[in-house]
């Protein structure tokens, strides 16, 4: 396997070099991720260069009305006096909205992880001045991103931090995802095993209308965590809620995704039999693969939290995978990244942001790309639309997702436009 | 569970101290947490033989991903489990910083559950001059701090600071102040000066450890008191103020 850096696998494909940034760069970022809160509004404060990503964002995705700032300067950080700037600004910006928000999430940035600041301590003085108001402190703080909690995962936890242990008991047979911010497809099978295990109301923050509803997740049966982005929330929440959760990732590996489904039966001790969603996946795939024709395939981490399970599967039906990116490689897609370096020692896997990146570029390649930030760098001609596994999951996952790279080889694709319509603010 | 933070002013003997605090508690039966909050990590050098502690800031620096419990915790004399935060290069970076990351190290490898000490000591280099070294006496770390002072100015300075940093954040629910100890430097009147200022500041004199020479004899053999010279003098008086420690800190167990 040749990497960005011309280094084995065993020595170490990931490396940190100076950070490229390209313009198909980003996501859903924590703003967005907390504004699936309802009735929340979020209040952004940090210096103001800090603040301009966030609210570039929020326009671009109709969230402005929903976010506000409050912008310190130096003499408030330097004299710690900006702790007590908080609840002022929460008093004057709950006077001036116009509909009270059920919530108020304080996002906070990476000076906060500098200075220490007892967040406890102002939440204590909001709630007691504003005691019908859930407030909690979000953190937007780029200076985690190579630990254990970066951001996208402490905003989890934030936001299902805003529930409350409920007085009444857990709802019977009732179900809620965590991590992922898109809901899963309802066509998908994990819906008929999770009927046939027993929960049928299964629920996503998306599809809460209103804050109360959001609430009434503080009392499901169990929390399903099908991305490793939620299994801290779904840690906290089996901690002050007493829900239980089970740890779902998503999987392009059959084998994987039968284990993952018999875990869940096995909870009601039931069965399925699960041979024609598989059969129906494997069918896509040889569809899908016999469509390419060897066409190369590049394989990007921005598509897919499992971007080396997903090449191994591909590479085991025939497609030709000559590139997966990623920046680095996680426990769970350890296995299968050795895989790929063993039987398939010519697949590249390279660094979308290593500094080289930029000069790495091809402008233009006749390759299929499955996610953004690998199209916009390998030039691929034809993309397959799909960002961070958004809908995809088991067997119907894979069969959906050979259904839109066998789509994106109709006609060359408008990679800005893809852009312009995910959302993606650089 | 015990927390306690030592605080005090730089060079009036926490360091010494705690440490011999640690033996002794750990003479007493109790398994005992030291974590060095001072950059200069010589905490607890004299519960190790002299030895250096890594820091855990070095193992971060030399392992970022893959740092683990036995590289940052090692055991001392009489069984006592010692942890050094460590520190920045010396001009540049932010101690204070330090102390944050390594608290939050030890939090996320579950040190707390898994070696399941008894009691915890903080000893926390000088003043609580910004966040970071607040942070020992944060909610959910140190429950109780004592202030080793002297009667020197600068030492009741410090202390007086110390104490006024804790009534300001009382509110807060942070650790409560539960008593100075009188390291003595034999200066005139030093047992009523710390007595006056205990007073000023609503707390009450521990215990009064002696100016002995046993001390620095113990820090030259690389040890604690109460590890090289249990029977004397000077041992007794850090089981005794083992005792009254354990006497009025709080047990959250």
């Amino acid at each position: 396997m040749r990497s960005c850096c011309g280094c084995p696998v065993a020595s170490g494909i990931f490396r940190n070099t100076v950070r490229y940034c390209s313009p198909s760069h980003g996501g859903w970022g924590i703003v967005r991720t907390a504004m699936l809160v309802p009735e929340c509004h979020q209040l952004f404060v940090s210096p103001f260069a800090c603040g301009r990503h966030g609210a570039l964002g929020a326009f671009v995705q109709g969230f402005k009305d929903r976010l506000s700032y409050l912008y310190i300067d130096e003499a408030d950080i330097v004299s710690g006096g900006y702790e007590e700037l908080i609840p002022q600004a929460v008093d004057r910006l709950l006077e001036r909205l116009v509909k009270e928000p059920r919530a108020l999430m304080i996002v906070v940035s990476c000076l906060d992880d500098l200075l220490c600041t007892d967040h406890e301590a102002f939440l204590a003085v909001i709630r007691e001045r504003h005691p019908g108001l859930r407030v909690g402190v979000g953190h937007m703080n780029p200076i985690s991103l190579d630990g254990n909690v970066p951001p996208a995962v402490n905003i989890q936890r934030s936001m299902y931090g805003l529930l409350k242990r409920p007085d009444e008991p857990a709802i019977p047979g009732t179900a809620a995802f965590y991590g992922n911010n898109v809901p899963l497809d309802e066509k998908g099978e994990i819906f008929e095993v999770l009927r046939t295990s027993g929960f049928h109301d299964v629920r996503h923050i998306s599809g809460c209308s209103d804050f109360d509803d959001f609430d009434e997740l503080s009392r499901m049966s169990l929390n399903l965590v099908p991305t490793p982005t939620g299994r801290l929330a779904a840690k906290d929440a089996e901690k002050a809620l007493g829900i239980d959760s089970e740890y779902v990732p998503v999987s392009y590996d059959f084998d994987e995704i039968e284990e993952c489904y018999g875990r869940l039966l096995s909870r009601s001790g039931r069965s399925m039999d699960l041979g024609d969603y598989r059969r129906e996946a494997q069918r896509s795939l040889d569809e899908t693969a016999n469509r390419l024709d060897g066409l190369p395939v590049v394989v990007d981490a921005s598509a897919t939290v499992r971007p080396f399970c997903l090449a191994r599967t591909l590479l085991m039906n025939g497609f030709k995978v000559d590139t997966v990116y990623a920046q680095k490689c996680i426990p769970l897609d350890r296995p299968y990244l050795e895989w790929i370096s063993e039987k398939f020692p010519d697949t590249e896997v390279l660094q979308p942001e290593h500094h080289r990146s930029p000069i790495a570029r091809e402008a233009e390649s006749f390759r299929l790309a499955v996610g953004f930030e690998g199209a916009y760098l390998s030039g691929a001609r034809y993309v397959a639309n799909v960002a961070n596994d958004e809908t995809l999951y088991g067997y119907h996952g894979v069969s959906k997702l050979a259904a839109m790279m066998a789509r994106a080889v109709e006609r060359p694709t408008d990679l800005r436009a893809l852009l312009d319509d995910y959302g993606i603010v650089v | 569970m015990r927390k306690i933070a030592i605080y005090g002013k730089g060079g009036i003997g926490k360091s010494t101290t705690t440490s011999n605090l640690s033996a002794a508690l750990s003479s007493m039966g109790y398994r005992v947490m030291q974590i060095g909050c001072d950059p200069k990590s010589d905490s607890t050098t004299g519960l190790n033989g002299g030895r250096d502690v890594p820091t855990v800031l070095d193992a971060l620096r030399n392992n970022p991903e893959g740092v683990t419990l036995e590289d940052i915790v090692v055991q001392g004399a009489g069984g006592v489990l010692c942890v050094e935060a460590g520190g920045p290069t010396p001009g540049i970076g932010c101690a204070g910083r330090g102390i944050i990351t390594a608290f939050e190290k030890l939090e996320e490898l579950d040190a707390y559950e898994i070696y399941r000490p008894d009691i915890v000591l903080y000893d926390v280099l000088g003043d609580v001059v910004c966040g970071g070294f607040a942070m020992p006496i944060r909610g959910g770390y140190a429950r109780d701090v004592f202030i080793v002072t002297s009667g020197e100015k600068m030492a009741l300075f410090a202390a007086n600071n110390i104490a006024t940093a804790l009534s300001n954040f009382k509110s807060r629910g942070y650790a409560r102040l539960s008593g100075l100890i009188l390291n003595s430097r034999n200066i005139e009147k030093e047992v009523e000066m710390v007595e006056d200022l205990a007073g000023r500041i609503g707390t009450s004199v521990v215990e009064v450890l002696s100016r002995s020479p046993v001390v620095q004899r113990a820090e030259d053999g690389n040890g604690t008191v109460v590890g090289l010279f249990p029977d004397s003098p000077m041992a007794k008086e850090y089981v005794s103020l083992a005792e009254k420690v354990l006497e009025r800190s709080v047990d959250d167990a």
